[in-house]
């Protein structure tokens, strides 16, 4: 069972069901991505070696899955609090750490919030100005947006959500 | 008004905020000041997109992962130990070079201290080795490997240097050997010391445990073959070894079978992979600002009035990375500080190959000293010891490694050999 599973299995309010949804979406969505990366990298060699010919469109659809595979695993691993560095933190007793969670969830917030509007008018941009034959390489550049517009959302349910107990914050 | 946000942006840091959040802030403020649309910071992060080697690293990842999960550790210290068990300080060998093929595998090294640490610790102390030595051989193994292919940190230290990542691979070889065969000759001698006799050389024993663990051994030698023999691209390798390593495990070794094991392989590559990639994508904004504004050149005025040659410049660059490498982890290091060390290693004659090998020679070392070297922090969660205690049994290990690094930093030759050829 993973950690979002076990969070959901214990907590069914709605705040955290909305968490256990939009974890396993994203899961869906960047394992999905990965294995694609995976499948047309492989189809592309084979096409090279074997048939002394490139797949159309394959090399950009391959970049561009990397960031979708980098940037859901980001908000994924921000949901399962692989990201965090403890310089100091580490050294300070449990309730203190604790305590920090909350403004340490708003600050995240308003600085992904920032990036997400950033993020959101530059891509609007790319978007307007791509030529038709462009268009789906500016629709997969949306990735930016939505994943600092879902790790926004994320720390700001955190914040509501309040400090995880001891037991979950493995 | 700037020395007062970095030193703030320094305190939220240590203070647990995710680095990727305080390299944001970092460069929103930087890019308010220079008075530019902060939307340069998400074009910058497009660049992730254009890099070609940027695909390895989830793919190579993905490899370890499916390798790790799949039992992979297990099958390869029985290999180890029946090739090289039979030689004076066989198992410390044995545990050496297990751990450093699998750290080049898994790349962060914390990995390997919580996948072998706990299987190699108690035959260590059957063995009669030390408490001392085996935790400190232990810990100090976690990060060997750092330097063979297909090391994830080589990876992304060739993307964000923007240095040929075959290169890199060929100058880690002698390296990284270089290291093991020290570390082997030194638990050979306490072994002695200590009097513990080697076990009887079995060639049934060879290769049972060889028709076991062959599989995993060809994927690195043919990574090796294919990238210095001129067969694949970094890219490829990575593609290459992933398909091999899920073959392995679902066809050969039947250890994942099932479509929600292989599931949380992916899965669990993804949030590996993701939390190092939004780092460098956020850093990319950052750092560029900082180079737009001169910050190097600065550095490097400041640093020619005190430091005149190569030898002196490579002295400081040793005495700052340790620091670095004691205080954040090796992803975030090379993501941070490369872009900004480079032009001053170049201004001072470093070859950028060469200077790659001495900055993931020096992380690899500050993993082990206090106050948060992450080999230290795991090693205490995974053995239950104080990371003072660990410290002083990975002391002899880590004075090695530091005549070590003097070699590495002071005779490029043994990382640029192959430029003579």
């Amino acid at each position: 069972m993973t950690d979002q599973a076990e969070l959901y299995r214990r907590n069914r309010t709605w705040k955290a069901k909305l968490e256990f949804y939009l974890t396993n979406a994203e899961s869906i969505v960047a394992t999905a991505g990965l294995v694609l990366l995976l499948g047309l990298s492989l189809a592309e060699i084979g096409a090279r070696n074997f048939f002394h010919t490139a797949i159309p469109g394959a090399d950009i659809l391959n970049r561009y899955l990397v960031l979708w595979v980098s940037f859901l695993g980001a908000v994924l691993a921000v949901r399962e609090r692989h990201i965090k560095i403890d310089a100091v933190a580490v050294w300070f007793p449990e309730a203190w750490r604790r305590k920090l969670e909350r403004p340490i969830f708003v600050f995240s917030s308003v600085v992904c919030g920032f990036l997400f509007w950033a993020a959101l008018r530059f891509w609007r941009e790319e978007w307007a100005h791509a030529a038709a034959a462009d268009k789906w390489v500016a629709a997969l550049g949306a990735i930016i947006p939505l994943s600092f517009f879902l790790l926004t959302a994320q720390f700001a349910i955190r914040f509501v959500i309040g400090p995880r107990s001891p037991k979950r914050t493995s | 008004m700037t020395f007062t946000v970095v030193a703030l942006l320094i305190a939220v840091a240590a203070l647990g905020v995710p680095l990727f959040i305080v390299l944001g802030a970092g460069g929103l403020y930087a890019a308010h000041s220079a008075g530019l649309d902060p939307a340069v910071l998400i074009a910058e992060m497009l660049r992730l997109a254009s890099s070609p080697n940027l695909m390895a690293i989830p793919l190579f990842t993905l490899a370890g992962v499916a390798l790790s999960r799949g039992g992979a550790p297990e099958r390869l210290l029985q290999v180890f130990n029946a090739g090289f068990g039979w030689m004076p300080g066989g198992l410390a060998i044995v545990a050496l070079t297990a751990c450093a093929f699998f750290t080049a595998f898994s790349g962060a090294s914390g990995v390997t201290i919580l996948a072998l640490g706990g299987l190699l610790y108690p035959i260590l102390r059957g063995e009669n080795y030390s408490k001392n030595f085996s935790l400190g051989l232990l810990t100090s193994s976690g990060s060997l490997g750092l330097l063979f292919p297909p090391s994830l940190v080589i990876l992304l230290y060739g993307i964000v240097a923007g240095v040929s990542i075959e290169q890199l691979f060929m100058a880690g070889l002698v390296p990284g050997l270089l290291l093991l065969f020290m570390l082997a000759v030194y638990s050979a001698v306490v072994s002695r010391h200590i009097g513990i006799s080697p076990r009887p050389f079995s060639l049934p024993v060879l290769f049972s445990a060889l028709r076991t663990g062959m599989w995993d051994l060809l994927l690195p030698i043919g990574i090796v073959v294919g990238l210095f023999g001129g067969y694949l691209t970094a890219t490829e390798a990575a593609s290459c070894s992933a398909a091999y390593a899920l073959l392995l495990e679902t066809v050969i070794h039947r250890r994942l079978v099932s479509v929600s094991q292989l599931y949380e392989i992916f899965r669990e590559t993804i949030i590996l992979v993701g939390s190092v990639l939004i780092i460098l994508g956020i850093a990319l904004g950052l750092t560029n600002l900082l180079i737009d504004a001169q910050i190097p050149m600065k550095i490097l005025a400041a640093l020619e009035q005190g430091v005149s040659s190569q030898l002196q410049f490579l002295l400081l660059l040793n005495a700052f990375l340790l620091v670095v490498g004691c205080m954040m982890d090796i992803f975030s290091a090379i993501i941070v500080v490369v872009p900004l060390i480079l032009p001053l290693a170049q201004r001072f004659g470093v070859d950028p190959v060469h200077l790659g090998i001495v900055f993931l020679a020096n992380l690899e070392i500050g993993y082990l000293t206090p106050p948060v070297g992450i080999n230290l922090f795991l090693a205490s969660q995974r053995f239950k010891e104080p990371m003072l205690n660990l410290f002083r049994a990975a002391l002899p290990f880590l004075l090695i490694m530091l005549i070590w690094l003097a070699l590495v930093t002071y005779l490029p030759h043994l990382s640029l050999w192959w430029k003579k050829i």
